[in-house]
């Protein structure tokens, strides 16, 4: 008998993931303006600073959407990504399971489709895609398979990532493995935060390929999120 | 028994995350990430402000050097004028007193031989005087009353006047015979 499948230690992963998050983002809001950043609010600032500059291409009204979906993409990512290297965590890393990325990716793209939408019109939207009418396939197509790439991307990464640590911890004994474990450790970390960078970075870019130029720019539609 | 499952299928638990994923992108694209950024655009504005009172302060640093230069410009040009209109007041003023000095010498010394040549005559004259009285008593004494004053008066004018040419009283002989 086949019910629904719920894997309890990755949702469990994920909403801790998320509540650090929205810590964090707690945190780093609650820096006073006068003062000079440092610690959690100086990742933010930076985060976001960062996110700003490559959203810039992207029309006005939809820079602080596209900023805001790639700040939080990384955030939660990399949190997602780490979660399983505090010591002591019997939380695994939730972005080794295929329904985290696959989420992420179909919201980061329904995101982008959705302010797409909001940019250009309907019809706008539409032609986007139909112009050259010969090419519609291919574009549907790609735009069908990003959230894919995007999931199976992170999730392969880090899926791999974690068979590491179990190989290293298989095939090497106790008192050898311990060096192997402690630098694929710190590796793990930095994989962690590049991968989170590159899906945020990937989500701009998509944000960018169906949005008009920021000269041309439609985006007077586009409301806040 | 258990069933094997296939990781690359997602299952139900793809709801729990999109749902936890979209609240979480919900709050911080909402309220998080706006509040940042208005924080990082505010602490912007201050340093541009900051900056622009800088830049305000160096232009009127620039602009008090150019007015203080301009100043010391016109200071400098004004004490040379200055220095000029002294130094021609200073000439002009030893011309004049040059001129004056000269012209209170040349009064002095015209009154100095005047004086000196009114002095000259009346010696002459009380000299001449005298030599005649002196020569009319002289010669009355010895020739008698008879002499003629006139004639001694005459030799005498004569021999002074050979002596000092020009000199003689001639118009008072006769005051001094009586």
């Amino acid at each position: 008998m086949t019910g629904v499948t719920i894997q309890a230690d990755i949702a469990v992963a994920t909403l801790a993931a998320a509540a650090i998050v929205l810590a964090l983002g707690i945190l780093g809001r609650r820096h006073r303006s006068a003062a000079a950043p440092t610690g959690i609010p100086l990742l933010w600032e930076m985060s976001v600073e960062a996110a700003d500059r490559a959203a810039r291409d992207v029309p006005a009204k939809a820079r602080d959407r596209v900023s805001g979906t790639a700040v939080t993409l990384f955030w939660f990512v990399a949190v997602a990504n780490w979660l399983h290297l505090i010591p002591g965590s019997p939380l695994p890393a939730p972005t080794s399971d295929i329904n985290m990325t696959l989420a992420l990716a179909v919201t980061a793209m329904g995101v982008v489709h959705i302010t797409a939408l909001q940019a250009r019109g309907l019809r706008g939207y539409l032609r986007h895609y139909l112009s050259p009418w010969w090419l519609a396939p291919a574009k549907i197509l790609e735009e069908l398979v990003k959230p894919l790439t995007l999931a199976l991307r992170l999730f392969g990464m880090v899926f791999a990532s974690a068979l590491m640590v179990v190989l290293i911890g298989e095939i090497l004994p106790a008192p050898v493995a311990l060096v192997p474990h402690v630098l694929w450790t710190v590796f793990d970390v930095f994989i962690g935060a590049i991968q989170a960078f590159i899906f945020a970075l990937l989500t701009v870019l998509y944000f960018q390929a169906v949005l008009p130029s920021g000269a041309t720019a439609t985006a007077a539609k586009v409301t806040h999120a | 028994m258990l069933e094997r499952r296939n990781f690359l299928i997602p299952d139900a638990t793809f709801v729990i995350e999109m749902v936890a994923f979209v609240v979480v992108l919900v709050v911080m694209t909402r309220y998080v990430v706006p509040h940042i950024r208005e924080r990082m655009h505010e602490r912007q504005r201050r340093i541009d402000e900051a900056l622009a009172g800088v830049r305000d302060a160096d232009r009127r640093r620039h602009e008090a050097e150019s007015a203080a230069a301009a100043v010391r410009a016109d200071a400098r040009r004004e004490a040379g004028r200055i220095l000029a209109a002294a130094r021609s007041m200073r000439d002009d003023l030893v011309a004049e007193g040059r001129r004056t000095g000269l012209e209170e010498y040349r009064w002095l010394a015209g009154r100095a031989d005047r004086d000196l040549q009114r002095r000259t005559a009346l010696a002459r004259e009380q000299l001449t005087r005298h030599a005649r009285t002196a020569a009319i008593v002289a010669t009355r004494n010895y020739v008698g009353p008879d002499a003629d004053a006139d004639r001694i008066s005459g030799l005498v004018d004569e021999h002074l006047e050979a002596l000092v040419p020009g000199q003689a009283p001639a118009a008072e002989r006769g005051h001094v015979a009586s």
